[in-house]
């Protein structure tokens, strides 16, 4: 438990530095924004409560909302990231439970490539993933009149953000 | 009492839920600055720090780019004193331009935003102009004692007043946010003529930017909708994704213009 504690604060840190020093800085273009520091709510242990599981995604999206631009930055785009990372933490129990492999998932375990193979693993990621960048992108561009151009952002950012989380799956994979 | 706490303690998950979600929303929607007090000041130097020690690593990165804009300026510069007469009227002689450079800058969000590493210690206040070499780059937006913010001419929330070099007509320049190197001039009369590759400039209208600052070159134009205007497509001059020194630029005079001017509302 203890172990985990500090295992996923680095994850935590480590995720936000990655993604605003690096992924924001990358620039491709306003059509591919990808948001890696998703990660985090899926790789979170089965039993993680729901509180605690809420918390560490609206820690992790203020992180991301207030850390590039600070409090009193970029006022209109304060509140994004919260919002599409709470919901995905709101949602996850739930996808976990529909796309459940047989069985009960083992206490203590979480979710990855190596428990319930790379089919599952690539499933549940891009819901999880799709959900964040669709719920992030319409936020940002604060209409539904843009919905092509918003869902063209949406798959371009996510493949990207998939390829990146899968990346990371092997490399973990290959360690054990 | 007791049936509230169970009721709570039961449904915490989608309760906690709403309550995150409402404080998202409510941050979403007010637009206006939150806290400027303590957190404010700390968060912001924290982040500026942090982007400070990486943009001392990048640099190294860019350094050739850096090289190369910094010889184009050179030249520039040189072609600009040749064309100053001893004898002829310097308008721009009530601006003062302070050298700065750019810790942070995104080009790829809606509303973009650029850090530079001087504040009110180098006498940067709000509301002034930002300019390359190239070309305008933005408007101070916030300011603390060793860095300021900047509205990126690349943020849907600025609007520049310009004029076509050529023919003299106004305009304003706005984002429209397809790439980082295109903008959309509007309010030119249908009736102008113009060809690709005219200059549009400041107009100095707003005494934020000196006037006739260069600012892009039209790409192409079209009727806008109702006909009586053309819809200007024109290409930035600078480019945003090569930014590393741009200057601050302080009008003297601005406090007496916009005196003048209450003064005159006022009568």
């Amino acid at each position: 438990m203890r172990n985990n504690i500090l295992l996923f604060s680095f994850y935590f840190v480590a995720l936000i530095f990655f993604q605003i020093l690096v992924l924001n800085n990358m620039q491709f273009s306003s059509y591919l924004n990808p948001y890696c520091y998703v990660l985090l709510i899926l790789i979170l242990p089965f039993d993680t409560p729901g509180w605690l599981l809420l918390s560490i995604a609206f820690f992790l999206g203020m992180t991301m909302d207030v850390f590039p631009q600070g409090w009193t930055g970029a006022g209109a785009s304060l509140g994004f990231h919260t919002f599409a990372t709470v919901l995905v933490a709101f949602i996850r129990p739930f996808v976990l439970k529909w796309i459940n492999p047989r069985d009960e998932y083992e206490i203590g375990s979480r979710p990855g490539a190596s428990d319930f193979g790379l089919r599952w693993y690539l499933t549940y990621s891009l819901i999880i993933v799709g959900i964040h960048h669709f719920t992030l992108f319409l936020l940002e561009s604060m209409s539904f009149v843009r919905i092509p151009e918003t869902f063209l952002r949406t798959i371009l950012s996510a493949s990207f953000t998939l390829l990146l989380i899968l990346l990371w799956e092997g490399l973990r994979f290959r360690r054990n | 009492m007791r049936n509230l706490i169970r009721f709570v303690l039961r449904y915490n998950f989608p309760i906690l839920f709403l309550v995150f979600e409402l404080i998202a929303i409510i941050l979403i929607f007010s637009h206006n600055p939150i806290q400027r007090g303590k957190l404010t000041s700390q968060t912001n130097s924290f982040s500026t720090i942090v982007f400070d020690k990486a943009s001392e690593v990048t640099q190294y990165i860019h350094l050739r780019r850096a090289i190369d804009q910094l010889a184009k300026e050179n030249s520039l510069m040189r072609s600009r004193a040749r064309a100053v007469r001893p004898d002829s009227i310097d308008s721009r002689g009530s601006y003062v331009f302070i050298p700065a450079r750019v810790i942070n800058n995104t080009v790829q969000f809606e509303n973009n935003y650029l850090t530079l590493d001087i504040g009110t210690r180098s006498g940067v206040e709000p509301d002034m102009a930002v300019v390359s070499p190239f070309g305008i780059v933005g408007v101070v937006k916030t300011v603390s004692p060793n860095y300021c913010r900047v509205i990126s001419v690349l943020n849907s929330q600025l609007r520049v007043s310009v004029r076509l070099s050529k023919s003299g007509y106004f305009g304003s320049l706005s984002w429209d946010r397809l790439n980082y190197r295109d903008v959309l001039v509007t309010e030119i009369p249908s009736h102008v003529s113009l060809e690709p590759g005219d200059s549009i400039v400041s107009s100095g209208y707003s005494s934020i930017f000196p006037s006739g600052e260069p600012i892009a070159t039209v790409i192409e134009a079209t009727p806008a909708a109702g006909g009586n205007f053309l819809e200007i497509r024109a290409r930035l001059s600078t480019d945003f994704k090569k930014l590393y020194t741009v200057y601050v630029v302080k009008n003297t005079d601005i406090k007496e213009v916009k005196e003048l001017e209450e003064y005159d509302n006022e009568k």
